[in-house]
């Protein structure tokens, strides 16, 4: 080693001799996230309501001499803990959670432009007397208010370190670095000014006000901003309510018309590669192994990756925006007849994203009786992963026709099929909060957010790291899925192979007797063996109904036929003649799936949250049934519904 | 590439997925085990 190189090693070395643990907290939509994101390099979900940090996450940088840690722990209003996620706050802070070293210093995170309430939560953190930072964040929206904060008189009032930073546009961080570096040698906040408990809450905001007279300049305003008039109008009851389905509408619309050429383009490439495959490979199990199995089967649900950004990717705008805080404001009234409020719908609206995030986020609910009910009802909210399923059956069955002159009648079937599963799991909750879950429904409390311009840095990496799931997914579970339905659909060949059909050789695989003894099942729903065999499949991940058909479609080598969805709709019956699959049936079947609890992660993550153990085995396995009956009896009145009002079935 | 050497090659492919999911369903039993072992759960503060 050079002279050079072992002294840079040294001074490596010698940088982190001392390592500090920092615990990042404050009220909900204080900007926390972002700044844990600015302060680490770590990029993690942020969203403009409460509750969204559900759970603590956990990161790193290095500061002159100190390998700083910093926590980013669910936002609270008080230290007197109410829900489950404000508990895990208290708990860190306090040293008192199991496996979790206590924090050396922490960092209130205080919105500079709501002062005098995130002060509330401030002064009980500085009553602790531990070494403690202000991070007075949002600097930027108070200037753009015409308020002036004299930092200097805040730091004189509170008694600790105050630092003005904007995390968004990442504006006092080095200070902040600095001054969390340096928190362990100042004067610790003085314990003896206590201000009594939260019952005491005048007293506590008579001091609060005191502090902030003496800071803070606000140039009055004789006009209501424009926050307020535009809240006059998404907080209608009624307008609101417009509002928020017309804001649907438009996402699912953009969903179709966006996404169309960008999984067209990726169709073109899995066609390709296709091609590919079979000019540099002989026929044999390989290369129909790679068509078939993997571009069939991997490929087919690829295709679907377009439209599952885009979702994301609104639902992060739409929260990032501050108006999914509005749109439950607005359901609260909506649902507080059916026994919950308006703190359920976050959970539920999240659930149009992934069921299991959406069940962890119910720990923002208080009270058990309503979390469970919104737990239980939580998978019946589309998730992303049926997504593929209801595209592929509505372009394959759907026409492409305008209604109205503005929306096409695709995007409002799909829309139809989230309303459908939303309507469900308000009834459904309605009958929990009614039969098993009975209690009083509690007020709502939520803070209403300024409305902001999302932060497209934030909502790229948001969407990112959901494509990388997706992509992850597809890869491991649904690649080596597809890899055994290949060899189940293809084994035991038979004994003549040149003289069957790919149909018939298909019949007589594995997958085809598994598919037989499935189909009595299936049959009233007016289901063939393949769709049967598809929806067991599924049970894996939803996405994997759509690999399986591809696979079962595209079990031959020939690489130029049509798409999986024109393959359905050309589908015939090799006794009759009659089309395999209608319309009647295709609807049926996303009925099916609106319905159907088909994912073993959401079954474990509520087992996880309703108590673990046989208390939550039992809770899961209710869950599971109730949707199953329902998904069954859904779409057996559909088809059948359909077939008395004249309209076609299938062979 | 040989009819026979492509069949080996997918057995192999199939027999790694096997394997690859019963890996994932073990590890998914052992972690639900350990969560459980640990009195793990809603409200325990070890979230």
């Amino acid at each position: 080693m050079t002279s050079g190189g072992a002294e840079r090693a040294t001074r490596e070395s010698e940088r982190a001799t001392r390592s500090l643990r920092v615990a990042l907290v404050g009220n909900p939509n204080s900007g926390k996230s972002t700044l844990f994101n600015v302060l680490t390099g770590m990029k993690q979900r942020v969203a403009n309501f409460p509750g969204v940090t559900v759970e603590h996450a956990e990161g790193a940088y290095v500061y002159e001499d100190a390998r700083i840690t910093v926590l980013d722990l669910p936002g609270s209003y008080s230290v007197s803990a109410q829900s489950p996620d404000e508990a895990v706050a208290l708990d860190v802070i306090l040293g008192r959670k199991p496996g979790v070293l206590p924090a050396d210093v922490i960092v209130v995170v205080v919105d500079a432009a709501n002062l005098e309430r995130n002060l509330f939560f401030a002064s009980q953190i500085l009553e602790l007397g531990l070494p403690t930072v202000i991070a007075l964040n949002r600097m930027d929206k108070a200037d753009a208010e015409d308020t002036r904060i004299d930092v200097p008189e805040l730091i004189h009032g509170l008694g600790v370190v105050v630092i003005p930073v904007t995390a968004t546009r990442a504006r006092g961080i080095d200070r902040l670095r600095h001054a969390i570096s340096s928190a362990t040698s100042l004067p610790l906040p003085d314990p003896r000014a206590a201000l009594g408990d939260d019952s005491d809450v005048e007293r506590r905001y008579a001091w609060i006000d005191s502090v902030v007279e003496r800071s803070v300049v606000r140039r009055q305003r004789d006009r209501r901003s424009v926050t307020d008039r535009v809240d006059a109008v998404l907080l209608h009851s009624v307008w609101g309510l417009c509002v928020f389905i017309v804001v649907l509408l438009v996402v699912f619309q953009s969903m179709f018309t966006i996404a169309r050429p960008l999984a067209d383009g990726i169709q073109w490439l899995v066609t390709q590669a296709g091609a590919f495959t079979v000019n540099v490979l002989p026929a044999g199990d390989l290369r129909s192994l790679l068509t078939g199995g993997v571009l069939g089967g991997v490929g087919s649900v690829l295709v679907f990756l377009p439209q599952i950004a885009l979702l994301f990717f609104f639902i992060g705008l739409l929260e990032d925006s501050g108006y999914m805080a509005r749109a439950a404001f607005v359901m609260d009234r909506y649902m507080r007849p059916l026994g919950l409020q308006g703190r359920s719908f976050i959970p539920l609206v999240s659930g149009y994203a992934c069921a299991v995030p959406a069940i962890m986020a119910t720990r923002t609910i208080q009270q058990r009786e309503e979390r469970f009910a919104t737990i239980m009802v939580v998978p019946l909210i589309s998730c992303s992963a049926r997504l593929p399923v209801y595209t592929l059956l509505i372009a394959a069955f759907v026409p492409a026709v305008t209604v109205g002159g503005i929306f096409g009648l695709q995007s409002l079937t799909m829309l139809g099929m989230y309303a459908l599963g939303t309507v469900a799991a308000f009834v459904s909750a309605a009958i929990f909060r009614r039969t098993l879950l009975r209690s009083d429904t509690r007020a709502l409390i939520i803070e209403l957010p300024r409305y902001s311009m999302p932060s497209f840095r934030v909502l790229a990496a948001s969407v990112w790291q959901r494509i990388r799931i997706f992509l992850r997914l597809a890869g491991t579970v649904i690649f080596a899925i597809s890899l055994l339905l290949w060899a189940l659909a293809r084994y035991p060949q038979p004994d003549a192979p040149a003289n069957v059909t790919h149909e018939q050789q298909l019949s007589q695989s594995a997958l085809g007797h598994i598919g037989h003894a499935i189909e009595p099942i299936v049959r009233p729903l007016g289901y063939d063996w393949k769709l049967g065999v598809s929806m067991v499949a599924s049970f894996a991940a939803r996405e994997v109904f759509v690999s399986t058909m591809g696979t079962i479609y595209s079990a031959g080598d020939d690489v130029h036929a049509p798409g999986l969805a024109e393959r359905l709709r050309a589908e015939r019956s090799a006794k009759s003649g009659a089309l395999v699959y209608t319309p009647l049936i295709a609807v049926g079947l996303m009925t099916f799936y609106v319905f159907a609890l088909m994912c073993t992660s959401t079954i474990a993550i509520t087992v996880r949250e309703t108590g673990g153990g046989l208390r939550g085995g039992a809770w899961a396995a209710l869950q599971f049934v109730y949707m199953f009956v329902l998904a069954y009896a859904a779409a057996f009145v559909v088809y059948r519904g359909g077939l008395l009002l004249g309209l076609g079935g299938g062979a | 590439m040989t009819v026979t050497v492509q069949r080996w090659v997918a057995i192999a492919l199939v027999a790694g997925a096997a394997a690859y999911l019963a890996f994932r369903a073990w590890r998914n039993w052992r972690n639900a085990r350990k969560q459980k072992a640990d009195g793990c759960g809603p409200g325990c503060g070890c979230h």
